[in-house]
């Protein structure tokens, strides 16, 4: 079962080109129907989960892929499988101009299933297997456009995820000697016993593993690859570098630290000063970056970087609630954060236009989309009744009752970084609407409203932004279970 | 005494007179008598290996049935047989990938020298695998050197002449400095043969006497198989001998010539010092850090390296870097994981020398980095495996580098202080890697007109079309008509190549492009030129390097996912030494 939805994206894509279809249409309904029936198996699983492991292959006698679903993998899981359809059909009318539609939905819906790999990974082998694979298989995907541009943002990505995989690396050999288990276990693998007089060396290469991980989470100062990737088609923007890759760095992180290496270990110490002050530079970096920046999709990019930092932030605060709270960001920033981007995608393909200073009116013309657009934007700064103040709330509470000296200035940031983003997100809203008197609507007046299979991904995610700000309680409580080691 | 049992010798003296056999045939028949000895040394090696398996202990062979100190000795172990019959099995892949290249690049009347090279070469290895005498290991050691030498200079180019001058004084250095060593040893023990050494060394080191003579021989004796193994200082003499040798050499230079001494150095290491000494002594601390330095700097040079070939050359002396980073962790563990490492490296390494030859196939013949754009759509087979090896390289799990790297880094984590220098060795070096090697590989697989598109204006749009390859030709100019932007050229992209491979035939393109406004004349006369640097190469175009890449590739799979017979292999092996 769990390997069918693994494979099922990944052979869906590999006969895409052996089935040459005449018609893009054709192709179309055969990937939506893919993907949508795998996310219905995914959410199947969800509720039926029979708990059990499967062992698909085996490198050597105790290193192996492995996969089972368990509490953090489900949640995971289950939003990828929630948010892939959507990004889908919004792909559709998206690369309908475009050349070579083939090539990109090939790697696009392969994607879903990596992704799906490394949230139901066993092992950390599993999923440094998975997690080198996402690095390559949505290579093309950055490479698309095939100019100059996308050649040199597609060396940087390739550079820096390889590169953050090479020093995971070092984690997951760490973790495979001194484990007892190579499979993930709340609370921690190692085995205390013989790490005790090399506990700085391991600290060290617990803070190497971090970084490399969250490489792909676009922390400082290995952020520089996230805008650049910016020059790929918007799905997958919005999807991979929103969502899908960036939030499996995140997970990556979050396995790491509280199912391999174990909180008890790293609590207090000066690894987790480290790694907790990186991550609150990079909540204030990326915000201001973002303030600067003028390109529509690099400052949602910036805006991201941001915004993973607070997922880490959770993480590296080491308590359930922090994780808590790092899941809930993890699984309302894609909504929020997909929205957004895919407003962006929607008024690049309705006007070509890329630059903020560009969007003046296009509000009045295109009311749809800067309406979601407008929501999504309220919930990343914050604004009470949308759910990333939920999700922000949850995170300061667990800052405040970690009672880390950090963790205050955490909050402090997250304050800072709320006002920041109030800034540089409604300045645009402002300017969509509000053009100012002397505007001259004549130069905006061929813009249309997108198609029904943009605005429906659109209104669904500001609509679940809305209700999830609204009526957070029972998500919050299954993360919570999930959190606790809940198992199906 | 099984008749399987004189196999070993038996294939030494056959590659041995097959070389003379060699040079009274012509080129097509010596190619016959090689690939066919190649092909039964293998076979023969596969029944060795039955043999001593089940035996669970090695065998030693006497020859003429003479005693020591006059017989000399072969001695047979599971991984001693495994070696030959892997090394057979590259050598096969290697001599037939580069098939085509040496009847064009090697004179007609020369031909038949080079399978005597060849088959010497293989003789040579054999006995450096198989032998048990130290001294014989030095003689074949110079016919290792000499053969090839003449592996690299048989392609006549100045280029080659300077390369294989420089590789014999760099060769004949290692040389006299092993055979000093060999000397010293001698002098202590008063033995040749290896295990008679190993016993006098023992008594030696209990007693704590010859101590400075023992570490000089062991010094020499290193320093002079790293010097012809190519390790970082030493390794002046390879980009250029692997760069511009004809294909089959260089592939064979990089994955087994090398590796023949390496595996020498290990026999030295476990068989005739003994390890424990060797674990004591310094020497192994200092092929550590050269080790370590090999693979940041050769990974570096190659970075900046501008010609294919020799970027992959260049990743050679990062690899071996690697090998000697696990011998001088001096555990098992480093020995299996540096032993991996040399097949693994074997596999790869070689593949990237076939598949960047079929990549320049397409490109015109050209190795020049910046003439490969997109010849992984021009040359599918060879784009798929120049990215299977490449991927290999850097370490990504399924293919065999990940299981060495895997396997250098568990060894590396049991060690008290020399844990933290290999990990992140590792890392930057993995990093080092991707640059060069994913580089290329989104190079070949970047449209040719992508790089000129940024040019912009009226004669850069007749420059792109020059340069847009044979197969986005059609669509790029067809755009340039339509927008008349050069902009046009550089979307000429992957999938409407791959549509166009084949229904468009030459002539139509020459009249779309003479049609073209911007300066029909020029967009023709530059057309020629395209006609030769860039053409599509099917698979069947060449079915030994194909069937060579594939068979390269399958390899590649296996060492990666079915590592653990083979790991038992290794470890039986590296007891069996004992």
């Amino acid at each position: 079962m769990m390997l069918i939805v693994v494979l099922l994206p990944v052979f869906t894509a590999l006969l895409l080109p052996l089935l040459s279809f005449r018609s893009r249409k054709a192709m179309w309904i055969y990937l939506e129907t893919a993907v949508c029936a795998n996310s219905v198996l995914v959410w199947w699983m969800l509720f039926h989960a029979p708990d059990k492991t499967l062992t698909v292959f085996r490198f050597m006698h105790d290193l192996s892929i492995t996969l089972r679903l368990d509490g953090p993998g489900a949640v995971f899981a289950g939003l990828v499988a929630f948010l892939w359809p959507f990004a889908e059909l919004y792909s559709f009318e998206y690369m309908e101009r475009q050349e070579n539609a083939e090539s990109f939905f090939l790697f696009y819906t392969a994607t879903y299933g990596v992704t799906l790999g490394v949230a139901l990974s066993e092992n950390i082998l599993t999923m440094y297997f998975f997690f080198e694979m996402l690095s390559l298989v949505t290579l093309p995907l950055v490479m698309h456009t095939r100019t100059r541009e996308a050649t040199l943002a597609s060396r940087s990505y390739l550079y820096y995820m390889l590169g953050g995989a090479a020093f995971a690396f070092i984690g997951m050999i760490f973790v495979l000697v001194y484990g007892t288990t190579s499979s993930f276990v709340p609370g921690g693998v190692l085995d205390m016993a013989h790490i005790q007089e090399k506990k700085d060396t391991l600290l060290l290469v617990y803070v190497l593993c971090f970084g490399g991980f969250s490489v792909k989470t676009a922390m400082w100062p290995f952020s520089a690859w996230l805008p650049r990737a910016g020059v790929a088609p918007t799905p997958v923007t919005a999807l991979l570098h929103a969502v899908a890759v960036v939030n499996t760095g995140a997970f990556a992180v979050m396995r790491v630290t509280y199912y391999s290496f174990g909180t008890g270990m790293l609590r207090g110490t000066w690894a987790q000063d480290t790694v907790m002050g990186l991550v609150v530079f990079t909540i204030l970096y990326g915000c201001s970056r973002a303030l600067k920046e003028t390109h529509f999709k690099r400052r949602l990019a910036w805006s991201t970087v941001s915004n993973l930092s607070y997922i880490l932030f959770g993480v590296a605060l080491m308590t359930p609630m922090g994780m808590t709270g790092a899941l809930a960001h993890l699984v309302f920033h894609s909504f929020m954060k997909m929205c957004s981007f895919l407003c962006a995608g929607a008024v690049i393909h309705k006007t070509g236009r890329h630059f903020i200073y560009e969007l003046d009116g296009l509000g009045r013309k295109m009311p749809k989309v800067f309406g979601c657009f407008t929501v999504a934007a309220l919930a990343l700064m914050g604004v009470p009744g949308l759910c990333g103040f939920v999700s922000k709330w949850y995170l300061a509470r667990a800052a405040v009752e970690s009672g880390e000296p950090l963790a205050y200035a955490g909050v402090g940031a997250l304050l800072v970084s709320a006002l920041l983003t109030a800034i540089y997100m409604v300045g645009i809203v402002v300017r969509a609407f509000f053009p100012g008197r002397d505007f001259d609507y004549r130069t905006v007046e061929d813009v249309r409203e997108p198609g029904w299979k943009m605005l429906v991904p659109l209104a669904v995610l500001a609509a679940l932004t809305l209700c999830f700000g609204l009526h957070s309680g029972p998500v919050v409580r299954v993360l919570e279970e999930c959190v606790r080691g809940f198992r199906y | 005494m099984a008749f399987v049992q004189n196999f070993p010798f038996l294939s030494i003296i056959l590659s041995l007179f097959s070389g003379p056999l060699c040079a009274v045939l012509d080129g097509k028949w010596a190619r016959r008598v090689n690939g066919a000895v190649i092909a039964i040394i293998g076979i023969l090696s596969v029944f060795v290996l039955k043999n001593v398996i089940p035996a669970g202990q090695p065998y030693v062979y006497r020859m003429g049935h003479f005693s020591a100190p006059w017989g000399n000795e072969i001695r047979v172990g599971v991984l001693e047989a495994f070696m030959a019959c892997f090394f057979c099995v590259i050598m096969l892949l290697c001599m037939m990938g580069g098939i085509r290249e040496r009847e064009t690049e090697i004179e007609e009347s020369k031909q038949n020298l080079y399978y005597v090279m060849v088959n010497l070469l293989l003789c040579s290895l054999l006995a450096l695998i198989y032998t048990n005498d130290l001294f014989t290991a030095y003689v074949f050691v110079e016919i290792n050197t000499i053969s090839a030498c003449g592996l690299i200079m048989i392609r006549q180019t100045g280029r080659t002449f300077e390369a294989a001058t420089r590789y014999m004084i760099m060769s004949l250095l290692g040389s006299g400095l092993l055979l000093l060593g060999i000397c010293y040893l001698y002098a202590v023990t008063g033995h040749l043969l290896m295990s008679n050494i190993r016993e006098q060394v023992q008594l030696l080191a209990a007693g704590g006497q010859h101590h400075i003579s023992l570490m000089v021989a062991l010094g020499l004796m290193s320093v002079g198989l790293a010097i012809k193994s190519a390790l970082y200082p030493f390794h002046a003499w390879l980009p250029d001998a692997y760069g511009y040798s004809t294909l089959s050499s260089s592939a064979i230079l990089s994955s087994l010539v090398s590796k023949g001494y390496i595996f020498l150095l290990i026999k030295i290491f476990c068989r005739v010092i003994g390890f424990d000494v060797v674990t004591e002594s310094k020497v192994v601390n200092v092929l550590f850090v050269f080790g370590i330095i090999g693979m940041i700097m050769g990974s570096w040079s190659a970075i900046k390296e501008k010609n294919l070939r020799r970027m992959i050359a260049f990743s050679s002396v990062a690899q071996i870097g690697y090998i000697y980073m696990g011998l001088g962790l001096a555990t098992e563990a480093g020995i299996v994981a540096s032993i991996y490492h040399v097949l693994s490296h074997a596999a790869t390494k070689s593949l990237l020398f076939v598949a960047a030859s079929g990549l320049s196939d397409a490109s015109g013949g050209s190795d020049r980095y910046a003439d490969i754009t997109g010849a992984g759509f021009r040359n599918k087979l060879a784009g798929t495996a120049f990215l299977v090896g490449s991927l290999s390289m850097v370490g990504m799990p399924m293919f065999s580098g990940f299981i060495s790297k895997l396997f250098f880094a568990q060894a590396a984590v049991g060690h008290a202080h020399k844990m933290l220098p290999t990990v992140i060795a590792l890392a930057i070096s993995t990093i080092l890697n991707a640059v060069y090697f994913m580089k290329t590989v989104i190079r070949i697989y970047t449209p040719m007109g992508a790089y000129d598109a940024v040019k912009g204006d009226g004669t850069g749009k007749a420059d792109g079309i020059g340069k847009t390859d044979g197969t986005g030709k059609a669509d790029g100019i067809g755009k340039t008509d339509g927008t008349g932007k050069a902009d046009g050229i550089g979307k000429a992209d992957g999938t409407g190549k791959a549509d166009g491979i084949g229904k468009r035939d030459g002539t139509g393109k020459t009249d779309r492009a003479e049609e073209n406004g911007a300066g029909s004349e020029r967009s023709a006369s530059d057309w020629q030129e395209v006609g030769r640097t860039g053409r599509q190469v099917v698979i069947w175009e060449q079915p030994a390097k194909s069937a060579a890449l594939i068979c390269f590739i399958l390899l590649n799979l296996i060492l990666g996912l079915n590592s653990d017979p083979i790991m038992r292999l290794i470890q039986g092996g590296i007891e069996m030494f004992d």
